[in-house]
């Protein structure tokens, strides 16, 4: 991989940022000023960054590594990426004047480099063995064996403890509070199934979620209970249901599916942080095939997940899906080129065809929250007492409200000016409670804008 | 929330519309509602249009009757066709056992294509998920045709004859909320015989995927008008990406140590007066971030404002956090009547808010002054006080003898701060008779007197303020601490003329006349007010005098002239002429007094001012300070110097062996602040960059 052509925006190196502060500081070092003896050449970029102290901070990426980029700089900073790497990533991504081509790293950075790519291949060559080694259908069965019986132990209390629920009627939950919720969420984290321990978390917060809530709650108890039965008669399922389930349950499963090689476009990029864990998600659309798939990826607190893919790139590689019908996670496979800008947009459908396919998506998969669907033809509208917001058919009297979440974000106001009353493209999410924006296609422009 | 509505009997017979699911509550809006129900409870074999193998064809949940399934399927057998695949026979549902199929969310045919581009005028079968165990119910569905099949179905809404009540959402979530054992469930209800909470786990199930399938999208709301389309040029993709960056930066500046890296906070002013001169549109996506810096900082307001345009007008009548942006732009230009329209003009001078007249007014001044004091004049009689000063401000612009009666009789005015700007006003116009009468006043007390060494200036203050003075804008009251004469002396020399003063002592230049001694003390009194006259009738051959040589020694000390004075002095000097007299300055005194100065000077600063700002700071450095003792000017050396000087300063980066007489640490904050200048000056040449249009 040689220098030009390959040099990422800077978009894409911002998203490389563990949080919002480290984004200002490297910003702040992505200038000329502090750096001296940078180059870049095979795939890494270097340099040497003025910071406080007598000795320049030194700062190595090598971004050639199919597994994400790996960073290394001298400085004490505990953040994942440091800001002297996005520093110098950006300075890199604005071109060749700041940051040269050139052959040979220096020393320090050849001498990491080399050690990195050495252990690369014993890697792999430790992995090809292990895959031989390690093959013991017997034990791998023994084990799934076991979590089985652990999962079909936490669904049958769970559904007791439904029961239970019902039997004293939700009015009790009220008082409950958190507590109960977070205890059952705990033993079905023993029952090794985080899916249910997710979602039993997240009934914990219904209560207190404003007017309705009773009902809101009654539907998710109803969906879990619908979760738990799934699992106690998954031999009964056809397989594409049960794996379906399985997935739900958050039973680990391998991408097997056929590697699918496409130009896929990233239609959006967003992260959701807990306390352990950002979750990082990336819809892509094939622009050959017309799919629409899911990437995960996950960076433990304080580090961002490693793939960063910004809005309006095309990616030609190959996904291979992971297992369950009406599921469209798919897991990266070969990159066949890297990333380049895109203009194309995807092609999109009216409010009423995105709802319409919500309701046939449920049939797949009927816990399902929301589905991707890129709106054509949209314009922003005030909803009833002007607080509230639709995006609106521009010919027919059919419109999707906005999701609550997604009024409470500043992504509302991007997508408000980007119309500014007239029609755009608006991927996004598509579900029951409503729509939530996330990446914009103004009419007069083909960039397009991230709202999340 | 999402209530079902309850089923009524005629609803219950015509199942098309058997189900209208609301989400008005959750949303407040009209956005959701539900015409068609959905038929979920269809036998999975009867989805011919589905892949074999993608259906969920076996049911996972217990509790509600599988025999009801047998029918349904039975009859969808019939009517739609083969099935895709056969069903696959569980002990669950076998007949008689009860069990519910999972619910099965769309009834289109599984075609998501076929599904969402035709509408379906077809009813769909009644939902089933309330459940009749005893005597399969004779449902007759209509034909479930799909689009491919039948482009216009026609099917007839069949009507059912439904032999068990209804299980409505309602009647499930009064049960749940109560509990089961509150509330047992009626007969011929889920749950009725068997485990309870589970069987109505199992209703709410099916209720609420099928709530969920059936949602459709909603009404429209009131339709926006469509912002104007903005006709100036794109900003260029990178300095849209800087803008992006230093709109971003805006929350952390005046937070810790700097370090060497730039405050982008400050160069915002800097990026939006360069996009302004070149005349770009702004980024809409940048329009939000952009609001809300102008909305800390009023500083901002107006280039910001001009930069965003109509848009971020449009879009701050959406957002009550941008009201300030309507308040700046009330009467703004583009609700101005044009430049023939004079009704358009008449009507908002008399009927518009004040913002607006005060607008219009200033516009209309710069287009056509005759026309903007004639339409003052015919109301100014009736305006508030408050009012008539702010308008009589605007006559500033474009000042000429020709308001000079208008001015006049403004004198006569019952508010003594009108009459006061008035009188300004006049002492300002060339020639008018106020200066002439100030003159007449002022003379009489200023002369040469040659009865000592040599000519020196002999000071007689007035001894009253007769009514004539006061009409022409004395203040007869002192402020607190002043004496009365010479507060009397000042304002009539600051109105006076200062030709008048070459005639009244002996033909001399000003330089002349300042360099006059002044006998009694009077000299700080007589040339403050000559610093005024000199600012208010932009005279820059007396400014110049006034302000004397840079290099002088009393130049920096507490002389006469005043830093602010001197500042406002230098203000009526050409560009070039200021920086050469701060550059002087600088180079002879140093820095600690020239932060005043410096901010007068045309941005960028020019090579020699720049150059002596330069050496100054690397001659403070040498003399061991530390260099917070000067971030004024460091902070203003960063957005003014010029980019180009940026090379000249690579030799100040390093850090420099510490001396013994330096501050400790001193030569690595230096070279942080100078790193940080460079990078500054670095950056504002890189943000002009990527603003030239491409191609010049």
């Amino acid at each position: 991989m040689t220098e030009q052509g390959v040099r990422w925006t800077a978009d894409q190196v911002l998203a490389l940022a563990p949080d919002a502060a480290s984004r200002k500081a490297g910003s702040k070092l992505g200038t000329a000023g502090p750096w001296s003896e940078t180059g870049a050449g095979e795939g890494t970029v270097w340099g040497l960054c003025k910071g406080s102290g007598s000795r320049p901070y030194q700062t190595v990426v090598d971004l050639a590594d199919a597994t994400g980029p790996a960073y290394k700089c001298s400085c004490p900073s505990r953040k994942f990426p440091c800001k002297h790497t996005l520093g110098l990533l950006l300075l890199w991504a604005e071109g060749a004047v700041a940051v040269p081509a050139s052959a040979e790293p220096p020393e320090w950075a050849g001498q990491w480099l080399a050690g990195r790519r050495r252990r690369a291949e014993d890697r792999r060559t430790e992995a090809g063995k292990e895959a031989a080694g390690s093959a013991d259908p017997e034990a791998a069965r023994r084990r799934a064996d076991r979590r089985a019986e652990r999962v079909t132990a936490g669904a049958t209390e769970l559904e007791q403890r439904l029961a239970d629920l019902l039997r004293g009627g939700l009015a009790s939950a009220e008082q409950a509070g958190y507590a109960m919720w977070d205890e059952t969420a705990a033993r079905m984290v023993d029952a090794q199934a985080p899916g249910l321990a997710a979602r039993v978390r997240e009934l914990g917060a219904i209560p207190a979620s404003g007017p309705g809530w009773p009902a809101r709650l009654l539907e998710e108890c109803a969906l879990l209970h619908l979760l738990d039965q799934g699992w106690l008669r998954r031999d009964t399922l056809p397989d594409g249901l049960a794996a379906t389930v399985r997935s739900r349950l958050g039973l680990p499963a391998q991408a097997d599916g056929p590697p699918l090689r496409d130009h896929w476009l990233v239609l959006a990029q967003y992260d959701t942080a807990d306390v352990k864990l950002t979750t990082r998600r990336i819809w892509l659309y094939g622009t050959d095939s017309g799919h629409t798939r899911l990437l995960l990826s996950y960076g433990a607190a304080g580090r961002s997940p490693d793939l960063a893919l910004p809005v309006g790139l095309t990616l030609d590689a190959d996904l291979s899906a992971y297992p369950g019908a009406g599921r469209s996670r798919a897991a990266l496979g070969e990159q066949y080129a890297p990333p380049v800008p895109s203009t194309l947009r995807p092609p999109g459908v009216t409010p009423a065809e995105a709802m319409a396919r919500y309701g046939a998506a449920l049939r797949e998969d009927p816990w399902l929250d929301a589905v991707p669907v890129t709106l054509a033809g949209v314009v922003p509208v005030p909803d009833g007492d002007g607080t509230a917001w639709q995006l609106a058919d521009t010919e027919r009297d059919s419109a999707l409200p906005l999701t609550p979440s997604a009024h409470s974000r500043p992504g509302l106001w991007r997508l408000l000016t980007l119309s500014g009353g007239t029609p755009l493209t608006v991927f996004g999410e598509c579900g029951h409670q409503g729509f939530t924006p996330l990446t914009a296609w103004p009419d007069t422009t083909d960039t397009p804008v991230a709202l999340c | 929330m999402n209530p079902i509505t309850p089923r009524t009997p005629a609803e219950a017979t015509a199942p098309a519309m058997s189900e209208v699911v609301s989400l008005n509550e959750a949303f407040q809006s009209r956005s959701w509602a539900l015409p068609e129900p959905a038929p979920h409870g269809t036998a999975p074999g009867s989805d011919h249009n589905s892949p074999a193998g993608e259906l969920p064809s076996a049911p996972i949940a217990a509790g509600t009757p599988g025999r009801r399934e047998a029918a349904a399927d039975g009859t969808r057998g019939v009517v739609a066709g083969p099935p895709g695949h056969s069903r696959r026979p569980s002990p669950a549902t076998a007949p008689g056992t009860p069990g519910a199929s999972l619910p099965r969310p769309s009834a289109h045919g599984g075609a998501l294509s076929n599904a969402s581009l035709t509408p379906d005028p077809a009813p769909h079968p009644a939902p089933e998920h309330h459940p009749n165990p005893p005597s399969p119910k004779p449902t007759s569905h209509p034909p479930r045709t799909t689009p491919a099949q039948t482009p216009a179905p026609q099917a007839p809404p069949a009507p059912t004859t439904p032999t068990a009540p209804a299980t409505p959402w309602q009647d499930l979530l009064t049960t749940a909320l109560l509990g089961t054992d509150r509330r047992p469930p009626t007969p011929g209800t889920p749950g009725a015989a068997g485990n309870a909470p589970l069987a109505l786990l199992d209703a709410a199930a099916v209720a609420t995927v099928r709530r969920r399938a059936g949602l459709r999208a909603g009404a429209v709301g009131k339709r926006l008008e469509p912002v104007a389309v903005d006709r100036r040029p794109q900003v260029p993709p990178d300095a849209a990406r800087r803008l992006a960056l230093l709109l971003a930066d805006r929350s952390g500046s005046g937070s810790g140590r700097r370090g060497g890296a730039p405050d982008l906070t400050e160069l915002l002013p800097q990026w939006l007066a360069a996009a302004n001169a070149h005349g770009y549109a702004a980024p809409p996506q940048a329009l939000p971030a952009l609001l809300d810096a102008a909305r800390g900082r009023t500083d901002l307001r107006p280039a910001a404002l001009a930069f965003a345009g109509q848009r971020a007008l449009w879009l701050a009548r959406l957002n009550p956090d941008w009201r300030f942006a309507l308040r700046s732009a009330a009467g703004g230009t583009a609700s101005q009547p044009g430049s023939g329209d004079e009704a358009g003009v008449r009507r908002l001078w008399e009927e518009g808010l004040f913002a607006e007249r005060v607008a219009l007014l200033g516009t209309l001044r710069t287009r056509d002054p005759e026309a903007a004091r004639a339409l003052l004049a015919e109301t100014w009689a009736a305006e508030r006080a408050e009012d008539r000063l702010m308008f009589l401000d605007s006559l500033r612009t474009g000042l000429s003898p020709a308001d000079e009666p208008f001015l006049e009789r403004a004198l006569a005015d019952r508010s003594r701060n009108v009459r006061a700007t008035a009188a300004e006003l006049l002492s300002a116009l060339p020639g008018s008779a106020l200066g002439v009468r100030m003159a007449a006043r002022a003379s009489a007390c200023v002369a040469v007197d040659h009865t000592g060494t040599g000519p020196a200036l002999a000071v007689e203050a007035p001894f009253a303020c007769d009514p004539d003075m006061e009409r022409d804008g004395v203040t007869a009251k002192p402020p607190a601490g002043r004496g009365e004469r010479s507060w009397w002396l000042a304002q009539l020399v600051e109105a006076t003329p200062l030709d008048t003063w070459r005639d009244r002592l002996g033909g001399r230049t000003p330089e002349e006349i300042v360099a006059l001694p002044v006998a009694d003390d009077w000299q700080g009194e007589l040339h403050a007010a000559w610093c005024r006259a000199a600012v208010r009738q932009r005279d820059a051959e007396w400014s110049r005098a006034l302000l004397g040589e840079p290099s002088a020694p009393e130049a920096a000390g507490p002389g006469a002239v005043s830093l602010a004075e001197r500042a406002k002095l230098l203000i009526t000097l050409e560009a070039g002429e200021r920086a050469a007299w701060v550059g002087g300055f600088i180079a002879a005194h140093g820095l600690s007094e020239a932060f005043q100065l410096l901010g007068v000077c045309a941005v960028p600063w020019a090579p020699a001012l720049g150059r002596a700002v330069v050496d100054a700071l690397n001659i403070a450095r040498d003399a061991g300070s530390y260099p917070w003792s000067f971030s004024g000017v460091m902070g203003l050396a960063e957005r003014c110097l010029d980019p180009a000087e940026a090379a000249r300063l690579a030799g100040l980066l390093a850090v420099p062996d510490e001396s013994e007489d330096a501050s400790p640490g001193a030569g690595g904050y230096w070279a942080e602040a100078f790193q940080r200048l460079t990078a500054t000056l670095r950056l504002r040449a890189t943000m002009a960059e990527e603003l030239t249009p491409p191609g010049t």
